[in-house]
């Protein structure tokens, strides 16, 4: 999808305003964005955190008023300047002890009594990306997003999104390959 | 390196990998913890928002607070009076600045109280 395209569509809805519409948009979000964050971050309880303050900090600003589309880019927007300003800190601090940090390095793909299964595979092979790739695969596989509205977000040109994803999946091929193989 | 069988193998798992990514995020969305209610999220982006508000009421306070001092003070050098007059001006000047100073400290405490809250 281009930037007219965007424009277009985000104008074109009309913004929600009404009570209704902000809780329905927060019931739909609300999962879709920790699911996100879990994934990119590593840390559900990171994750859930973000995702609370971005809702606040979304109904307290203009943002609220925007057309779904739009309101949605601007919540992800929130989350990952959050997610970045926690992670800087978190790195100033270097407060995780290091079994903490192996635990939120993959918090389902590596227990010892859960079977192997094929999507236990997937989480490991996924968590064993590095950041980047996580984010890109997740947004544009699982959220559906267009190249240009993850360039958007996550400040890259669309050509550029493009390349990258492409070999991130190549990546994520291989990760799911020497999982297989254990 | 990656040899030819390595290769296929690979495209092999590429081919897998959109239902394998489905699969994830269905298990991820499923372990997805219940929202806190929504009215409890609106409570916090209100108090949010009150306090941006008061934020900024606060900080055009202590602007406004400043500006009769600055008026004076512009209106010496625009103006100055002649000798005669200097004294009681002068002494105009300072009960005013004190009156301003007085207020603008205060509400520029309340400002960064509020800020750091």
């Amino acid at each position: 999808m281009d930037e007219s395209a965007d424009a277009a569509s985000a104008t074109a809805t009309p913004p929600a305003r009404t009570e209704a519409d902000a809780e329905a948009f927060y019931r739909a979000e609300h999962p879709r964005l920790w699911a996100y964050l879990t994934r990119a971050c590593r840390d559900r309880a990171m994750a859930e955190e973000i995702a609370q303050e971005s809702f606040v900090r979304l109904l307290a600003s203009r943002g609220a008023t925007l057309a779904p589309e739009a309101r949605r880019g601007y919540l992800y927007r929130i989350a990952e300047n959050l997610r970045i300003d926690l992670a800087r800190r978190r790195t100033r601090e270097r407060a995780a002890p290091v079994d903490e940090a192996e635990a939120i390095a993959a918090p389902d793909a590596d227990r010892a009594d859960a079977p192997r299964s094929a999507s236990r595979t997937t989480a490991a092979a996924f968590a064993a990306l590095d950041e980047r790739d996580r984010r890109l695969v997740w947004l544009a596989h699982v959220e559906e997003w267009s190249h240009a509205e993850i360039g958007r977000l996550l400040g890259y040109a669309t050509a550029s999104v493009k390349v990258a994803l492409h070999r991130a999946r190549r990546r994520l091929a291989e990760r799911i390959e020497e999982e297989n193989r254990k | 390196m990656t040899t030819p069988s390595d290769a296929t193998s690979v495209e092999r798992t590429e081919a897998g990998i959109d239902a394998a990514l489905r699969e994830l995020a269905a298990t991820t969305f499923a372990e997805a913890p219940s929202p806190p209610p929504f009215a409890v999220v609106r409570l916090f982006a209100e108090r949010r928002r009150e306090e941006a508000h008061q934020r900024r009421a606060l900080r055009g306070l202590a602007l406004a607070s400043a500006l009769p001092l600055v008026a004076v003070g512009i209106a010496a050098l625009v103006a100055p009076l002649p000798a005669s007059d200097a004294r009681g001006f002068a002494a105009l000047v300072a009960a005013f600045g004190a009156a301003a100073l007085a207020a603008s400290a205060g509400a520029l405490r309340r400002w960064i109280a509020a800020g750091r809250g």
